[in-house]
């Protein structure tokens, strides 16, 4: 019972520390999750890992939230999943209420304007280097470009909502190939 | 915010958990999914408002999408809101990973699960294109803003950096800026 405790703990620091270090979204998270995850705490074997990243990003959902679920579980359980979760938004839900309440007081601030001016064209092309970062991995041949296409003029022109259209070319995907 | 009364609890949940449940690989592909929903289909923002929270999103670490989660939560119901929000954002990933990885060498190679990603993978890149396209007419046609937009492009998407140190740049950047009334 006390070594359950024991991981369980420790899942929360480990966890803890990759939400309050790690930096740009769940892809670029990885190496790092791997690192004290398969590294440092040896909860996951290599094979192990590479399940990690597939289920992560083949399940509904954040992937560093799928991973630390898939890591807490296998690890320790559902209490481990749980706990692997909490800890690694722990820190964001402290960080994100003090920060907002503090932006909130200086919505006049200059200063705070200025930087948010800078920030939004760095955030826009974040977006378009997660598409294409995305779009080298995922367009590699002509059938899959063609969705691509399809899904874009779906949303543009006719203005399906984007759950819509995931759901429906997957399942479109799913008859042909279990029908084909 | 605030030209309709304020949604409910369960219905910011309800948004969030939807939304999680139904976006493939990460936190980006859940930028337009929630774009759409909440400021196109339920005007609970502004356009503006939420490039911001994006943008304070990608500023802090941690999980992308439970930080806009939890900044989208706040912003429509305070405190609670956040929390509501964040565990919405979360509850599909705990479900679905866990069940998963219990069925997940019999499901792996099954046809309906090939297929389905085979059909919902380059969805995620035309819907991360498209929330470019949306985003980029709220950047004011300056060359200084579009050159930041894509100095940060071509070094995260090419160089291989981390957004961290874009943002790091743009926080610095943004002290010598003098064009605002």
């Amino acid at each position: 019972m006390a070594q359950g405790f024991a991981i369980i703990l420790d899942l929360f620091v480990t966890f803890f520390k990759i939400g309050a270090l790690g930096f740009g979204g769940g892809l670029a998270m990885l190496p790092y999750i791997e690192r004290q995850v398969s590294h440092y705490h040896h909860w996951l074997s290599e094979g192990e890992f590479l399940d990690l990243l597939a289920i992560a990003q083949s399940t509904p959902g954040p992937i560093a939230i799928n991973s630390s679920t898939f890591v807490g579980f296998r690890t320790a359980g559902v209490a481990g999943a749980v706990v692997a979760c909490i800890g690694v938004v722990f820190f964001a839900v402290f960080a994100i209420n003090l920060l907002s309440s503090f932006l909130e007081r200086n919505v006049e601030n200059l200063r705070i304007k200025q930087l948010f001016l800078t920030l939004r064209p760095i955030t826009v092309g974040l977006i378009l280097a997660a598409a294409f970062t995305t779009g080298r991995k995922v367009l590699i041949d002509l059938p899959a470009v063609f969705v691509a296409i399809a899904a874009f003029f779906l949303l543009s022109r006719f203005k399906l909502h984007p759950i819509v259209v995931v759901l429906s070319f997957g399942a479109a995907g799913a008859l042909l190939y279990m029908f084909a | 915010m605030g030209k309709i009364e304020k949604p409910s609890l369960a219905a910011v949940f309800q948004l969030m958990f939807v939304s999680a449940a139904t976006t493939f690989g990460g936190g980006y592909a859940l930028v337009p999914v929630l774009e759409t929903s909440i400021v196109e289909k339920k005007h609970w923002m502004e356009e503006e408002e939420f490039l911001d929270a994006l943008t304070i999103a990608q500023s802090i670490p941690g999980v992308l999408a439970a930080n806009m989660a939890l900044i989208l939560g706040r912003r429509i119901q305070g405190v609670k809101g956040a929390l509501v929000a964040c565990l919405g954002a979360v509850l599909p990933s705990v479900i679905s990973v866990m069940i998963i990885t219990v069925l997940y060498e019999r499901v792996k190679d099954a046809p309906l699960t090939r297929g389905f990603f085979a059909g919902v993978k380059p969805v995620v890149v035309a819907l991360l294109f498209f929330s470019f396209l949306k985003l980029a007419r709220r950047i004011p046609r300056r060359l200084y803003d579009w050159s930041l937009l894509f100095g940060t492009f071509v070094a995260v998407a090419f160089l291989g950096i981390n957004p961290f140190w874009a943002i790091i740049l743009g926080g610095g950047l943004s002290l010598w800026r003098k064009d605002l009334p």
